[in-house]
């Protein structure tokens, strides 16, 4: 009997379990769907987007390091497309037009979704490795939209691959067309790349570090980073930030704080000028400091022209061009100078990918104009496989396959476009290098 | 215990009864709303030519969702999407109409096309020129630079068409398999990843495989031997079968020639794809070379997206 209570009492128990609640008719909190309002919400953010008649300024941070600044797109849309801005396209061609689309996929999210060779600049893969390789630049081209302000004139976007916070402002008393105008002016009038800020008896040294954008138009220097040395006690310091250029100057998008000043970036003072005072503390003053042509050599980018070689360099690197030509592939570019180590440094094209690499050398400061560089027998990415496979001996030959002293002259010391090297035990050897980025170097 | 039942039963029906509440109306209109989207030109156009012949999707616009997250990817460029979209349809599309019937190609060509603006690039170096999925889709890579290899039958093959047949061969396949037999021809000789390095890459002819990526794994020699037959001239095929006509000497268990191998193989490949599907291998190369030298020659419009 006691068993029987037992089950009995089991089962007299189950209904309670079975009497669950039955909270009646909850309350809404929304009186329309979650999908009906996100469709809502995207008809709003379109009538926003195509409502600004001068359209929007888009402050664009690829990476999610930001290790190549921030970039300013403008761009217009209507109801199917939108005309994007940017820095990097010519004056002849401002502006590629392509579709657009909101959606619902991770919230309300905005995607530049067929190709426009300027929105997409930062999201295209190349076949090389490094920057701008196998992952682009870590690019966003599909957007998050976080919010929109009150005033309609802010919009908050997260990039979807980097997870960067962007903003695009609305234009008021700029065309788009008009606003990459005034930053490729202000890029122009800003153009040292080494600073000297004197503080209350301490020297501040800063080095602007553009950064090697690839567009399909060659490589453009843009963005990049701003980097601050100095002496705190007995230590030195470096204090590195990214930047972007606005029509306002050169902008640093990180706090920096040194020696108890805040540094915000350089101001555009309306002309070229060869110091800057900081953006918002006038009493910082940025002085461009031109280095000793030397210096520059080493330190700096200077591309290979095929027409410039010299008779002699020509000789050697017709070799280069015909054993490139063997293995179906085109040198894209070619420069002497720093990454990762002073030396010879190209591209090469196979038709669909870059391989890019370095060949390293040795190099010796003779004076300030006049330098000895030797291969050093080491390389970087491809570039011992080009040595080996591509006779890039004879690329190296007039520049010092065995130890050459150049003397070193230029256009302009303190804005250099050109630099030429002469060889001082060999009268015939000369050769001029570009500052510009040069593509294609044989067909120029 | 008896009577205790008796009490017991009322119980329970009890509970039974009293779970049920009070009902919510349903609403006339679903709570999920479909994106809203206005169709340009070349939807349209998409609509006459794909979707309502074969109900194929063309896809040409980026929706991550049908991307690989694999790769760092971008959209395809408007144009050369159209000009995919008319190579596809002429080239493919209705080159299976002609060859085998439009029932067949209702039933079996892929039923979604995705492009994507460039390779998927691997961190190696090498990349993706496309991948099929589950016998519907097929991406396609590289779109943007569609248009610099236009002028060359060659290029066109290597980079996108010959992908398509490749990857349809793989549909065919998931749809019914083809003979075991095949995989018994060079059953050691698959080398996986191995394919484009050093000594595979220059042997695989002698190794009888048709080309460097036959040696993958059986399925993708299967596909290559379809997508490489059809879209070469006999001269060509000729010229690798003599290329091929020797051992290779460093596979001391190589017992007959690439040559050899190969034939064998594409006989298998002839008589499934015959057996099966009723496709004559010959006729479809006629026919696809056929088109190819249309297209290359300037005689197709690839760019119109009027619709009739």
């Amino acid at each position: 009997m006691k068993k029987n209570n037992i089950i009995l009492f089991l089962l007299m128990a189950l209904p309670t379990l079975l009497l669950t609640s039955c909270l009646k008719d909850q309350e809404d909190l929304f009186s329309e769907s979650a999908s009906q309002r996100t469709t809502n919400y995207m008809a709003n953010v379109k009538r926003v987007l195509t409502g600004a008649e001068n359209g929007w300024l888009l402050n664009y941070v690829p990476d999610r390091e930001t290790s190549y600044g921030g970039y300013c797109y403008t761009m217009k849309f209507d109801e199917e497309t939108a005309t994007v801005f940017s820095e990097f396209a010519p004056d002849a061609k401002p502006s590629t037009t392509s579709t657009y689309v909101l959606n619902n996929e991770d919230g309300p999210v905005l995607t530049f979704d067929t190709y426009n060779d300027q929105m997409h600049i930062f999201a295209t893969p190349h076949g090389s490795s490094g920057a701008g390789g196998y992952e682009a630049y870590d690019g966003d081209f599909i957007f998050i939209i976080m919010d929109i302000s009150e005033d309609e004139n802010t919009i908050t976007l997260k990039g979807n691959r980097s997870g960067n916070v962007m903003y695009m402002h609305r234009l008021t008393n700029d065309t788009p067309e008009g606003y990459i105008q005034k930053i490729k002016t202000v890029k122009k009038a800003m153009p040292y790349k080494n600073y000297e800020i004197n503080l209350n008896g301490n020297t501040v040294t800063g080095f602007y570090s553009r950064s090697q954008i690839e567009t399909l138009t060659g490589i453009q220097k843009a963005g990049g980073k701003f980097i601050f040395t100095y002496t705190e006690g007995e230590t030195e310091q470096k204090v590195e930030t990214p930047v972007m250029v606005t029509p306002e100057g050169i902008r640093f998008m990180d706090d920096v704080e040194i020696l108890g000043r805040s540094f915000t970036g350089l101001k555009y003072a309306g002309t070229a000028a060869e110091s800057f005072t900081d953006l918002t503390d006038e009493s910082i003053v940025f002085q461009s400091v031109v280095m000793p042509l030397s210096t520059q050599f080493l330190t700096g980018e200077w591309y290979v022209v095929y027409s410039q070689l010299g008779a002699y360099g020509q000789f050697y690197w017709n070799n280069v061009n015909t054993a490139l030509t063997g293995i179906g592939e085109r040198l894209y570019y070619a420069y002497m100078g720093e990454k990762d180590g002073f030396g010879f440094h190209f591209a090469s094209y196979d038709g669909s990918g870059l391989y890019s690499g370095s060949l390293l050398f040795d190099a010796t400061v003779v004076s300030n104009d006049e330098v000895t560089i030797a291969f050093s027998k080491k390389g970087a990415g491809s570039g011992v496989w080009y040595y080996n496979n591509a006779s890039f001996a004879y690329a190296l030959f007039p520049f010092g396959l065995n130890a050459r002293t150049f003397k070193l002259t230029t256009d302009n010391i303190a804005e250099p476009s050109t630099i030429t090297l002469t060889d001082v035990n060999n009268a015939n050897n000369v050769i001029t290098l570009s500052a510009e980025t040069v593509n294609w170097p044989f067909d120029k | 215990m008896k009577k205790n039942i008796l009490y017991i039963l009322p119980l329970m029906l009890m509970a039974l009864v009293l779970t049920s509440c009070e009902k919510d109306e349903i609403k006339s209109q679903s709570v999920i709303t479909a994106d809203s989207y206005t169709q340009n030109q070349f939807d349209k156009w998409l609509e006459a030519n794909y979707r309502n012949p074969y109900n194929i999707d063309f896809k040409y616009r980026y929706e991550e969702i049908e991307s690989d997250y694999n790769y760092y990817t971008v959209p395809a460029d408007m144009d050369a999407s159209i000009i995919m979209a008319h190579l596809v349809k002429y080239l493919c599309v209705e080159t299976y109409n002609e060859v085998a019937s439009v029932d067949f190609t209702r039933s079996y060509f892929p039923k979604m096309f995705y492009l994507i603006g460039t390779w998927e690039f691997r961190n190696n170096g090498s990349y993706i020129l496309g991948t099929a999925e589950g016998g519907k889709k097929i991406l396609l890579a590289g779109i943007n630079e569609l248009k610099s290899h236009l002028g060359s039958a060659d290029e066109l093959n290597h980079y996108y068409i010959k992908t398509i047949h490749h990857e349809f061969t793989h549909i065919l396949n998931q749809t019914r398999d083809y003979p075991t037999s095949f995989r018994q021809v060079t059953p050691n000789s698959y080398v996986n990843d191995s394919q484009f390095s050093e000594p595979y890459v220059n042997v695989y002819l002698q190794r009888g495989f048709i080309t460097a990526y036959a040696q993958t794994e059986p399925r993708e020699d299967f596909a290559e031997m379809v997508s490489e037959y059809v879209t070469h001239t006999a001269g060509w095929w000729e010229e690798q079968m003599v290329a091929a006509d020797t051992k290779w000497s460093e596979d001391v268990n190589q017992t007959e020639t690439g040559r050899a191998l190969i034939e064998q193989k594409l006989d298998i490949v002839r008589a499934y794809m015959f057996d099966t599907w009723g496709i004559d291998m010959d006729k479809l190369r006629d026919c696809i070379l056929r088109r190819q030298d249309n297209v290359t020659s300037g005689l197709v419009d690839l760019t119109s997206i009027t619709v009739e």
